[in-house]
């Protein structure tokens, strides 16, 4: 290996670079300055400045505060030099294959500790949040008359729907007790908001043929409360904001996206399997609910409007082929009267309309 | 080689920016600084700045010899600290005051409270500004030596916020004369060593190269004033939506997208303002007895920007490492320096440095 080499030496006082030869002695460099004067430059102190594999291009001083630089350009200088000086090797700049396999470790334990860690802080977080404070936000998430219309007052028609919900939820081991509102709205839609409050629009109310259809959608929101869904979804989208912010810049945006999605679908089929279950628990058909899906599929598709990979909600034909494979053991009654069921579709008679109209879109969650 | 071919001695060739580096590398840094930012709640993000820019500033070399980062992520975090706690909380706790102020009742104390600190803040963010090149050119040096910036950030400050003003009162139109003030006195407030920059450009040969980008913009505004009045003086009163909407809100929307899509057209015609800014600027640069001419044309900068425009969003960001790298190019390749310093009386630097890193700039920026 080469152990002299040409550089350019620069004194810290004037912008002028010298010529010099640089040898590699055993613990220092040594610098004959083409002007006669000498230099040595012990190993113990030499910081690397920059180097530039590439151009095979090294910048050192002599120590950290140095103003003096000594520029080496040539074959063989960087591996000379920091085989001679192994300290120098660990620059940030320098790269290679052990740099690149540190990245990929980082990135494979960061994402790890994320996607393991965070399901177990949400957990906590929803465990030890206060009742008071969900039902307080579930208010005001469910409150806007503009985009859901009046509360619907009819007397019989809330009856019914409260003793169903009672019926529905008996054995469901709630976290939270269901208070269920019909707004009148004329958009095909239901949601659960945290705190335990479930609307109903009056839409979904007019479009449904039977009370089990009503029944089934009624389940799979009480589905909903009973896994906190709402309250997870609002912890999710304030974690987002806050990681997004903390790194501040857009570049996590695109992947929490796809991560929102995905807990989405799963909500939804949980939502539908505890549905189920409660059902059949309260001795209701769950045909009804499968009936509602395919209808709203059919109403979906001919809009053309359906983007199956980016809704929330997995694909309602999979929904309801699922719920059928499920039906038919148990006996099972209407879920409501014929004089309860006249008395819910006009739950909202008099109640005055929302003054925003958004486009109908089946059945979100929270 | 013969006296008869040397008529005219040729004009020595001019010296450009040399630049190296990989979008590679630069990626690296960047994931490694993406990733410990998160994990650190952004605390990181003060010394992934700074390991980006001491791989920046070395890829730019200048005969050869690469400039060089010295600043360090704890001189960043503490200045964001100081700047945080020491003007931006202050500020915003007489601020929120003043809001107490203005619901109790006392109106007119409270609005002078709160218009009082817009105004401080107006003039804050104009030091911000010159804060954040303060502490860069010091952290760079080249040979060793250490760059350095004069003047004063208030100074700077009260210009900008007073030429501000002027750009408002004038519609944009004084723009020219705005940037050439501004920038004029950065750049002639550039030290390396005991050696200065003087700048002193002049507006009139810009002022065409703004007034279509100016026009178009006027119109733009206007027109999505227009459309917003139109739209909100016939917005149908709460509830009654019915089937249709009225004929004026949709003539009125149509004003108000028009309106935008004509301020879209002013930004694409500001390319070739902002390109003749830069011939202007950099004609009317000196440092130590070196010119500087900058060739960019107004097409080729457009085309430039918006092609690192799409590079960074159809790959959602991960090429602006490359992007990063293309504009150091682009500069280097614009810029022609003609002639050189004395380096031998180019001595260094004895200017202040900052202690502590851009502060402000860290808030505001």
């Amino acid at each position: 290996m080469q152990a002299s080499f040409r550089g350019t030496y620069n004194d810290g006082r004037t912008a002028v670079a010298h010529g010099c030869a640089v040898t590699l002695l055993a613990d220092a460099l040594s610098l004959q300055l083409d002007s006669g004067a000498a230099l040595w430059w012990p190993y113990g102190t030499l910081t690397l400045v920059s180097d530039d594999r590439a151009a095979g291009r090294v910048v050192v001083a002599p120590d950290a505060a140095s103003d003096e630089r000594l520029r080496v350009v040539g074959d063989g200088a960087l591996e000379a030099l920091t085989s001679a000086v192994p300290r120098l090797s660990g620059h940030r700049t320098t790269r290679g294959f052990g740099r690149s396999a540190m990245v990929a470790a980082a990135i494979v334990a960061v994402l790890a500790a994320f996607w393991f860690g965070y399901p177990v802080i949400k957990d906590g977080l929803v465990a030890v949040f206060p009742p008071s404070w969900s039902d307080r936000i579930g208010r005001e998430m469910t409150a806007d008359q503009a985009l859901f219309g009046e509360p619907c007052t009819g007397a019989a028609g809330l009856a019914a729907l409260d003793d169903l919900t009672r019926r529905l939820s008996a054995n469901a081991g709630l976290p939270e007790p269901v208070r269920v509102h019909v707004r009148s709205s004329d958009q095909v839609n239901a949601f659960a908001a945290t705190g335990g409050h479930v609307v109903l629009l009056n839409g979904l109310i007019r479009q449904a043929k039977t009370s089990d259809e009503v029944a089934g959608v009624l389940a799979h929101e009480i589905g909903h409360v009973k896994h906190r869904h709402p309250l997870k979804r609002l912890i999710d989208v304030a974690g987002i904001q806050v990681f997004v912010s903390a790194i501040s810049g857009d570049v996590g945006a695109v992947g929490t996206t796809l991560l929102m999605l995905n807990y989405g679908r799963r909500h939804e089929a949980q939502a539908d399997r505890t549905a189920l279950d409660l059902m059949g628990g309260a001795g209701i058909d769950v045909g009804g609910l499968a009936d509602f899906f395919d209808r709203m599929e059919e109403n979906t598709r001919n809009r053309g409007t359906f983007i199956p990979f980016l809704e929330t909600h997995p694909p309602l034909a999979e929904r309801s082929a699922a719920i059928r494979a499920h039906s038919g053991n148990g006996s099972v009654a209407p879920a409501l009267t014929n004089n309860e069921w006249q008395a819910l579709r006009e739950v909202c008679a008099g109640a005055r309309k929302p003054s925003l109209q958004v486009l109908p879109r089946p059945l979100t969650s929270s | 080689m013969s006296d008869i071919i040397e008529v005219a001695p040729a004009a020595p060739q001019p010296d450009r920016l040399s630049i190296s580096g990989s979008g590679g590398s630069l990626l690296g840094i960047h994931l490694i600084g993406l990733l410990l930012s998160m994990i650190t709640l952004g605390i990181y993000r003060f010394w992934w700045r700074t390991n980006v820019r001491r791989y920046l500033w070395s890829c730019v070399s200048y005969k050869d010899e690469p400039f060089e980062y010295t600043g360090r992520g704890l001189e960043l975090f503490i200045g964001f600290l100081i700047a945080f706690f020491f003007i931006l909380l202050p500020l915003g706790g007489v601020y929120f005051l003043g809001i107490m102020l203005v619901q109790s009742g006392q109106f007119l104390l409270g609005a002078a409270i709160a218009g009082g600190i817009y105004v401080g803040f107006f003039v804050l963010y104009g030091a911000a500004i010159y804060r954040v090149m303060f502490y860069r050119i010091s952290r760079t040096r080249w040979r060793g030596i250490r760059g350095a910036l004069g003047g004063s950030a208030w100074s700077y400050a009260f210009k900008f916020f007073g030429l501000s003003l002027l750009q408002i009162v004038t519609l944009g139109f004084a723009t020219p004369y705005v940037s050439t003030r501004l920038y004029g006195y950065v750049i002639g407030n550039i030290r390396f060593g005991s050696g200065r920059f003087r700048c002193d450009p002049d507006w009139k040969p810009l002022f065409k190269y703004y007034l279509i980008p100016g026009i178009i913009r006027v119109i733009g505004i206007v027109l999505i004033a227009i459309g917003a009045i139109v739209m909100f003086t016939n917005m149908p009163a709460r509830g009654d939506i019915g089937g249709s909407i009225p004929m004026e809100i949709m003539m009125g929307s149509a004003v108000y997208s028009v309106g935008f899509l004509i301020l879209g057209i002013s930004v694409i015609a500001m390319f070739w303002y902002t390109a003749a800014l830069y011939r202007v600027l950099a004609a009317a640069s000196e440092f130590e007895g070196v010119r500087f001419t900058a060739r960019v044309r107004g097409g080729q900068y457009a085309l430039f920007v918006i092609v690192n425009w799409l590079m960074i969003v159809f790959t959602l960001g991960i090429a602006f490492p490359w992007v990063q790298l293309r504009i150091l190019r682009f500069v280097a390749d614009a810029l022609d320096i003609h002639g050189e310093p004395d380096f031998e009386k180019v001595l260094q630097s004895t200017a202040d440095t900052p202690k502590f890193g851009e502060g402000l700039g860290e808030v505001f920026l």
